[in-house]
């Protein structure tokens, strides 16, 4: 059984400094592995970076990230993950992880993903230059989150992105909206490494809870979404339990 | 005067793009001289600054902030998932 605690957007600034954190006290009683779904800053700048990697340094468990668009604001993604990883976190663009945990081998792989929409109402690499090279990058990034959860030799297998993979966890935002949240790229790339759970965020206004097409459970947890820190799934053999979980500092 | 859509696709701009706000998720809804602002953000100070950038987008109309703050609460009980493989 390995206890995956997850949270995404919670656009954290020098304003805002503190906001998780007393809810981060003893994390490690509750879970194996901390991930971070994107929009870790709110215009993506280094000392917003600053904040964020404050906000969950020391917590006793590992963590890891990918950036949402929020981080991409400033031009500042390549420092700011230089400093998410000088800080210890594990950031994740195309590629993955693996942990050794006490309930197994985990492996993660994820990115930021992007957008395009769902399965008969999407976009499509045709006309013009511009719509060509926005579901290009959408598909590119999918393909390599693809792959890195393909090489993954674990026991159990996640995909961390930003935007989603299904258009159920959106199930509140305005349906004219879907092709800016998430892509479909994602899911298949998810179904094509058998992922055991898709963790994502982007949408504030979503629902907490999906499926894939090939059954890999989806969870949006952007913090708005949650109302909580962060959520927590346990993943492992059908029907066993969780350990009984200590109340959150 | 301006279109009620327009004037809402403005304010909506301006929140996306200003670097006070930098908000994404506020709906606008423009009505004559009234503006109605619905979404969440972080904090109280947010929630001032987006009332702020509108206000600026919308000389001599009347602007409700009914944009509430987002709640962070300690976290529940883990979900167990079965494994899909």
């Amino acid at each position: 059984m390995i206890r995956v605690a997850a949270v995404g957007d919670v656009h954290l600034a020098p304003d805002i400094r503190g906001r998780i954190r007393p809810h981060l006290a003893g994390i490690g009683e509750q879970a194996d592995v901390l991930l971070l779904a994107g929009d870790l800053t709110q215009h993506g700048t280094v000392p917003e970076a600053e904040v964020v990697a404050g906000e969950f340094a020391d917590l006793g468990i590992p963590v890891v990230a990918v950036l949402g668009n929020h981080d991409y604001q400033c031009d500042s993604e390549r420092q700011i993950t230089d400093l998410l990883r000088q800080s210890g976190m594990t950031v994740l663009d195309g590629t993955g992880v693996e942990l050794d945990l006490p309930g197994g081998r985990l492996g993660v792989a994820g990115g930021k993903g992007f957008g395009g929409g769902f399965p008969h109402r999407c976009a499509s690499e045709f006309g013009e230059p511009q719509m060509k090279a926005f579901v290009r990058h959408s598909r590119l990034l999918a393909e390599g989150i693809g792959k890195a959860l393909r090489d993954l030799s674990a026991d159990f297998r996640v995909a961390l992105t930003h935007y989603s993979p299904v258009a159920e966890t959106l199930a509140g935002e305005p349906p004219e909206i879907y092709p800016f949240l998430g892509s479909y790229f994602l899911a298949e790339a998810a179904d094509s490494a058998n992922a055991d759970l898709c963790i994502h965020g982007h949408a504030h206004a979503g629902s907490e809870c999906g499926t894939t097409p090939g059954g890999a459970p989806v969870r949006n947890v952007a913090q708005p979404v949650l109302k909580r820190a962060y959520a927590v799934y346990c993943l492992g053999e059908p029907g066993s339990q969780c350990a009984e979980p200590q109340p959150a500092g | 005067m301006k279109e009620d859509a327009y004037v809402a696709g403005q304010i909506e701009r301006a929140l996306h793009g200003d670097p006070r706000t930098h908000e994404l998720g506020i709906r606008v809804e423009a009505d004559g001289d009234d503006v109605v602002l619905r979404g969440q953000v972080a904090s109280e100070e947010r929630r001032r600054r987006v009332a702020q950038v509108a206000g600026e987008q919308a000389p001599g109309l009347t602007v409700r902030n009914e944009v509430s703050v987002t709640e962070v609460l300690p976290p529940e009980q883990p979900e167990v998932l079965e494994a899909s493989s």
